[in-house]
């Protein structure tokens, strides 16, 4: 299982070669485009991700983070879950900013390719800022279904904070 | 992990922002002072100031890159050929719409971007598509000659876009790859297979639960 998924990247990395051969000029202003595009965005994102990365600092330094997983140990044993990806499964519906920094700590802590690491992967990759997408697109409309909305999507945040440390369990770190 | 800055984002995430930074700081301060570890504070304030930098940078430039040959995939015909596959999906879940025919053309580019991973580009299209489907271009709502049950069919189809851009199925989480690459892996498309079943249940999930809440009166011939 882990050697296919080697071959992707490399796969995409010749699709795009090729095309970038048959497309010329035009492939070349959209990938300019698309690229500005990138940058503006990860621009924006700097400021919360500061703040976000120096709470994290500042949290996990002066040990208020152990207490935190301390508290919550006997819970998560319980239901077989490691105390470390609490705080991002909280996390992840809310801020998009702060599960970036959450994730890269829980990597720097644990390494991308711990347990932890695959499982917080699987989460971060498979859903989406649920306040930000909510924000967004229902802001300033009369919506019909608005309550019914936001249910569904927060019993969707769960239903895929489950699945994510299950999935990553199972899958990635059985074989 | 792909999020476009909009107006309203930024005073959401503002706020969210704002609050747990102050939450965590406090905490923080209060912490360190009952362990004594208060002068590791500082150093950790701006430690984590240059990680955030470095964080940044390499997530930087792994977005500029995907971003840029994705949408050069996109404009290269992938999205036409998307499109076409994604109809009969567009039926299912977007039954107003499709009846109707309005805002199909949107719909599909939003879910089309959202495939791509081109999670900047998604939110605009989709915000386009709740005018189309919601009738807010000249900042009205749509108008009442389309008929009541006409229009909570088209309630119900932006329902359903919402609650689909909470839980999309994720093809190719850009951001989540540089990160995994910056922090070492040594293989970080190894998570893609899992990923992307995972969002995809978590789709069909919220794609059931909205139909099964949001059911307009009277949906069969609209």
């Amino acid at each position: 299982m882990m050697g296919w998924t080697q071959m992707l990247l490399p796969a995409l990395i010749a699709l795009v070669g090729g095309m970038f051969l048959l497309g010329g000029d035009r492939a070349l202003k959209a990938f300019a485009a698309g690229a500005a595009e990138g940058l503006r965005s990860a621009v924006s994102l700097f400021p919360t991700l500061l703040l976000f990365v120096c709470a994290a600092a500042l949290f996990r330094s002066s040990g208020a983070m152990e207490i935190l997983c301390g508290f919550l140990t006997p819970l998560c044993e319980t239901l077989h879950l490691d105390a470390a990806l609490v705080p991002l499964l909280l996390i992840r519906p809310l801020s998009g900013s702060a599960s970036t920094a959450m994730l890269s700590e829980l990597f720097a802590s644990y390494g991308p390719d711990s347990p932890i690491g695959l499982c917080a992967s699987v989460l971060c990759g498979a859903s989406e800022t649920m306040l930000y997408v909510i924000a967004v697109y229902c802001g300033g409309r009369s919506l019909r279904y608005r309550r019914q909305i936001f249910v569904c999507a927060a019993l969707t945040a769960v239903f895929l904070s489950v699945m994510s440390v299950l999935v990553g369990r199972w899958l990635l770190c059985v074989p | 992990m792909t999020e476009t800055p909009q107006p309203s984002r930024r005073t959401e995430e503002d706020i969210v922002a704002g609050i747990l930074f102050g939450v965590m700081a406090l905490l923080s301060v209060i912490c360190a002072a009952a362990e004594g570890k208060l002068s590791a504070l500082g150093g950790a304030l701006f430690s984590g100031a240059s990680d955030a930098v470095t964080l940044s940078l390499s997530l930087c430039g792994s977005m500029c890159l995907f971003c840029g040959l994705l949408r050069m995939l996109g404009e290269m015909g992938a999205l036409g050929v998307l499109k076409r596959i994604l109809m009969p999906l567009i039926r299912l879940l977007f039954g107003g719409a499709a009846r109707q025919g309005i805002a199909v053309d949107e719909i599909a580019a939003s879910l089309s971007a959202n495939l791509l991973g081109l999670g900047n580009a998604a939110t605009p299209l989709g915000i386009a598509a709740m005018d189309a489907l919601l009738g807010r271009d000249a900042g009205e709502d749509r108008p009442p000659k389309a008929g009541k049950a006409q229009a909570d069919a088209l309630q119900a189809d932006a329902a359903m876009l919402v609650v689909w851009n909470t839980a999309p199925p994720s093809l190719f989480p850009t951001a989540l790859l540089a990160l995994r690459h910056a922090a070492g892996s040594a293989d970080p498309a190894a998570v893609l297979p899992a990923v992307f079943l995972t969002s995809l249940c978590g789709c069909v999930f919220a794609a059931v639960l909205t139909k099964l809440t949001c059911a307009p009166h009277g949906r069969e011939n609209v």
